[in-house]
C-alpha cells in the first residue's frame, strides 16, 4: 500500500470500507475500496469478482473510472477515480431547492451512463443516490456494482434480491426473478422525482407491503389489463385498488410538463412498458439541455 | 454439502437445459406445430411457411459431401450488400447495426427482432448493440493455438480434465454458462503460466469453476463442494489460493463472452428447431473437451456449430447458411467451411473418444437423447468429416 497514502475514510460499499487517498507519486485523489480475505472464508466474494470484471470493460464518462486492483496476502484493494460526494450527500446540502438545469442535466449523464450499461450487458440493480457520484464539475457517475451482473439474452432468472427497498420496482417486489434493463430505469425514475424535489424521496416504504402500497396510491393498481399475468408473479398478492388520488402535479410541483411526462413513462408498474434508457434521453423534455452536457462524448 | 447446494439451486433455477419438453421431434414433420421449448424464450412466430422460405433463401447450394476444398460455392452475393470482412469483424460501430436492420432495405435479410417489442426478456432495444459488442469482447480475450506447446501439461491430460469438469458441472447442476466460462479461464490460465505442473492440473480446474460459479450462478456451491469433489486431493487453503492466481493472472477479465451467447442469437436467426439448438450445444460441448477447437473465436465456433446441426437434419444440405444468418452471424460460408469440417470429424469420432462425458449427458431425454441421433451416424457426415 505505499503507492498510496489514506486521508480519510469515506463510506461503507457493498462490501469492504472505502478510504479516500492520494498517489504518492502522481499525488492524485483517488478511492480506495478494500476487500478482505480471509482465509476461512470463501475466498473472492462474488460480487467483488463481478465488480472488478464489469468495470474493466466498461469505460464510460458517466461510470465511475476503476483504475487498478491491488492483490495482497489478505485483501483485495480497487483504486477508483475519486468523486467529491454521492447525490445524497449532495442533497443534504441543499435546504430544499434545486436548479431545474441541474436536474436535468444529472437525470441526463444518469440515463446515458445506464443506456450504456444496458447496451454492454449489464444491468447495475443498485440505483440510489448514495450510489450515484457527483464532482465539481457538475458531472454524475454510476457508482458501486457490487449487485450487477452481465445478462445473456434471452435473459435468465436472477435473484429477487436485488435493489434498495425504496428504488425497487413493483415486479422486483412481488418476488419476479425474472427481470432485465427495466429494473434499473424504474429506480432511475425514483431518483428524477427525488432530484426535482430536492432530495425528497418518492416512495420511503418501510417494507415490501408499504412499499407497494406507496407506489399503487401514486399510480393506481395495477391489474391484469394493465399488467399482464401480474397474479403470476411469485409474491403477488391482491391490494385495494387504489386510484390516483394525486396528480404527478402535486408529487413533483417543480417539475415542467414535460419532465412529467418522462417520469411517468418511467414509472410504470408493467415492465415491459417501461421506457428504455436511450428512448428516455431523446424525450423533449431534454431538448433544451445545455449542449456541453448533451455533447459529452465519452473519451 | 454438495447435496445442500443442489437443492438450494434446483429450486431457483430458469435453467434452459431443462425446459426441454418435446421429446424426439421427428424431422421433416411440419415444424409448425413444435414448441421450440429448448429455445426458452427466443420468440420467433415460427411457421412452417417461415422455416420453408428461410432455407431457400438465397438458394445457396451447399454440398459439403465431398465437395473438394478448392471448389467454394461463394453462393450468397450477400458479400458485397452488407458484408465487408474487414469492417464488420474489427470495427462495426454498435450503432451501426440496428439502422440497418430497421431500415431492412437487405433483400432477403429477416429482421428477427421485429416482432419482440414488448418482450423484455429479449432486450429488443439493445440487442443488436450488445451483440455487436461481444465481439469487440471476443477478439480482446483471445486463446492461442497450441498454446500447450513444450508445457508439462498435454491436450490428453486438459481433455481428461474439461471431461471430468463436464460431469462435475451436472452433479453440482451448475449452468452450462458456467461450463463454458470455466473452460475460458482454465485455457486462458494454461496459456498464461507455462509451468503448470499435472500435480496442479485438477486444482487449476476446480479453482476455475469454483470462480465461474461465483461469476454467473445465483448460489455458488462452496468452496468445501470443490474440495470435496476432489476427494480432498487438495485443501481448502490451496483452492483459495489457487483462486487468487488465478484472478491475478487474468486480472479479473471474465468477460470473454461464451459459445452458447452466439448460438441463441443465431439460432433465433435461423428459426431453428430444437432439436437444431441443442444438437449444434452438443456440437459445441464435444469441442470443448477437445483442444484443437479451444483457440477458435466463439462466435465462429458456434456460427459452424450451428451450420452442421442445420446441414445435418436438412434433406436437400442445401441452403442452410441463408442470407439472414450471414447477416447475424457476420460469418459466410466460405469463413466457417473449415471449421465446420473439423467439427464434423470430433462428431464422428465422439463415439470412440476416451471421454464420453458429453456423450453421456447429451444422451438423457431431456437432451433429445441427441448424442444418439442415427443423423449423426450418416454416411453424408463420415463423408464430410473426411474432408477436413
Amino acid at each position: 500500500m505505499q503507492k498510496y497514502e489514506k486521508l480519510e475514510k469515506i463510506g461503507e460499499g457493498t462490501y469492504g470500507t472505502v478510504f479516500k487517498a492520494k498517489n504518492r507519486e502522481t499525488h492524485e485523489i483517488v478511492a480506495l475500496k478494500r476487500v478482505r480475505l480471509d482465509d476461512d472464508d470463501e475466498g473472492v466474494p462474488s460480487s467483488a469478482l463481478r465488480e472488478i470484471c464489469l468495470l474493466k470493460e466498461l469505460k464510460h464518462k458517466n461510470i465511475v473510472r476503476l483504475y487498478d486492483v491491488l492483490h495482497s496476502d489478505k485483501k483485495l484493494t480497487l483504486v477508483f477515480e475519486h468523486c467529491d460526494q454521492d447525490l445524497k450527500k449532495y442533497f443534504d446540502s441543499l435546504n430544499g431547492e434545486i436548479d431545474p438545469d441541474i436536474v436535468k442535466s444529472f437525470m441526463y449523464q444518469l440515463l446515458r451512463g445506464l443506456a450504456f450499461c444496458h447496451s454492454h450487458n449489464v444491468l447495475h440493480r443498485d440505483l440510489k443516490p448514495q450510489n450515484l457520484l457527483i464532482n465539481k464539475n457538475g458531472e454524475l457517475k454510476l457508482a458501486d456494482f457490487g449487485l450487477a451482473r452481465a445478462f445473456g439474452i434471452p435473459v435468465k432468472c436472477y435473484s429477487a434480491e436485488v435493489v434498495t427497498l425504496w428504488y425497487r420496482p413493483p415486479d422486483v417486489l412481488f418476488g419476479a426473478k425474472l427481470y432485465t434493463t427495466s429494473i434499473d430505469m424504474w429506480s432511475a425514475g425514483c431518483i428524477f422525482a427525488e432530484l426535482a424535489n430536492a432530495g425528497r424521496p418518492l416512495f420511503p416504504g418501510s417494507d415490501v407491503d408499504d412499499q407497494l402500497k406507496r407506489i399503487f396510491k401514486l399510480l393506481g393498481t395495477p391489474t391484469e389489463e394493465t399488467w399482464p399475468a401480474i397474479s403470476q408473479l411469485p409474491d403477488y398478492k391482491a391490494f385495494p385498488m387504489y386510484h390516483p388520488s394525486m396528480s404527478f402535479s402535486q408529487v413533483v410541483p417543480k417539475l415542467n410538463s414535460k419532465g412529467k411526462d418522462l417520469l411517468q413513462r418511467l414509472l410504470v408498474c408493467n415492465p415491459a412498458l417501461r421506457l428504455p434508457a436511450e428512448d428516455a434521453m431523446t424525450h423533449p423534455y431534454f431538448s433544451d439541455l445545455n449542449t456541453a452536457v448533451k455533447n459529452d462524448r465519452c473519451p | 454439502m454438495a447435496q445442500r447446494v443442489r437443492s438450494n439451486i434446483h429450486s431457483f433455477r430458469n435453467q434452459e437445459n431443462v425446459r426441454i419438453g418435446v421429446k424426439g421431434v421427428v424431422m421433416g414433420a411440419p415444424p409448425a406445430a413444435t414448441k421450440r421449448s429448448v429455445l426458452g424464450e427466443i420468440g420467433n412466430d415460427f411457421t412452417a411457411c417461415g422455416v420453408a422460405a428461410a432455407r431457400k433463401v438465397g438458394g445457396e447450394d451447399v454440398k459439403l459431401h465431398g465437395v473438394p476444398r478448392k471448389q467454394k460455392e461463394e453462393p450468397l452475393p450477400v458479400s458485397k450488400l452488407i458484408r465487408n470482412k474487414s469492417l464488420l469483424k474489427k470495427s462495426f460501430s454498435t450503432s451501426s447495426i440496428p439502422k440497418e436492420v430497421a431500415n431492412s432495405n437487405l433483400i432477403g435479410v429477416e429482421d428477427i427482432d421485429k416482432d419482440d417489442k414488448g418482450d423484455p426478456v429479449l432486450v429488443p432495444e439493445y440487442v443488436n448493440d450488445i451483440y455487436a459488442y461481444l465481439r469487440e469482447v471476443e477478439v480482446k480475450y483471445p486463446i492461442k493455438r497450441n498454446y500447450l506447446e513444450g508445457q508439462e501439461i498435454t491436450s490428453k491430460m486438459r481433455g481428461v480434465l474439461i471431461d471430468w469438469l463436464v460431469e462435475v458441472h451436472q452433479q453440482f447442476h451448475l449452468l452450462t454458462e458456467t461450463l463454458y466460462l470455466t473452460v475460458t479461464i482454465i485455457d486462458r490460465y494454461l496459456q498464461e503460466v507455462h509451468t503448470t505442473t499435472r500435480k496442479k492440473l485438477q486444482l487449476v480446474g476446480v479453482a476455475a469453476m469454483f470462480l465461474a460459479s461465483k461469476y454467473e450462478e445465483m448460489f455458488a456451491p462452496e468452496v468445501g463442494d470443490f474440495v470435496y469433489i476432489c476427494d480432498n486431493a487438495y485443501g481448502k487453503d490451496e483452492l483459495l489460493r489457487m483462486e487468487k492466481t488465478i484472478v491475478r493472472t487474468l486480472d479479473f477479465s471474465f468477460s470473454r463472452p461464451l459459445p452458447l451467447h452466439f448460438l441463441r442469437r443465431y439460432s433465433k436467426a435461423a428459426r431453428a428447431l430444437p432439436v437444431n439448438h441443442a444438437m449444434a450445444k452438443y456440437f459445441l460441448e464435444l469441442s470443448l473437451v477437445d483442444y484443437d477447437m479451444c483457440h477458435y473465436d466463439p462466435s465462429l465456433i458456434s456460427a459452424a456449430a450451428l451450420y452442421l446441426s442445420l446441414w445435418l437434419f436438412s434433406n436437400e444440405k442445401k441452403g442452410v447458411w441463408t442470407k439472414t444468418l450471414v447477416h447475424y452471424t457476420k460469418y459466410s460460408f466460405r469463413d466457417i467451411e473449415d471449421l465446420v469440417r473439423k467439427l464434423a470429424n470430433l462428431v464422428v469420432k465422439a463415439d470412440t473418444s476416451k471421454n464420453q462425458a458429453v456423450n453421456k449427458k447429451y444422451a438423457q431425454s431431456k437432451f433429445f437423447k441427441i448424442s444418439c441421433k442415427p443423423e449423426l451416424k450418416s454416411p453424408a457426415l463420415k463423408r464430410l468429416a473426411a474432408s477436413s
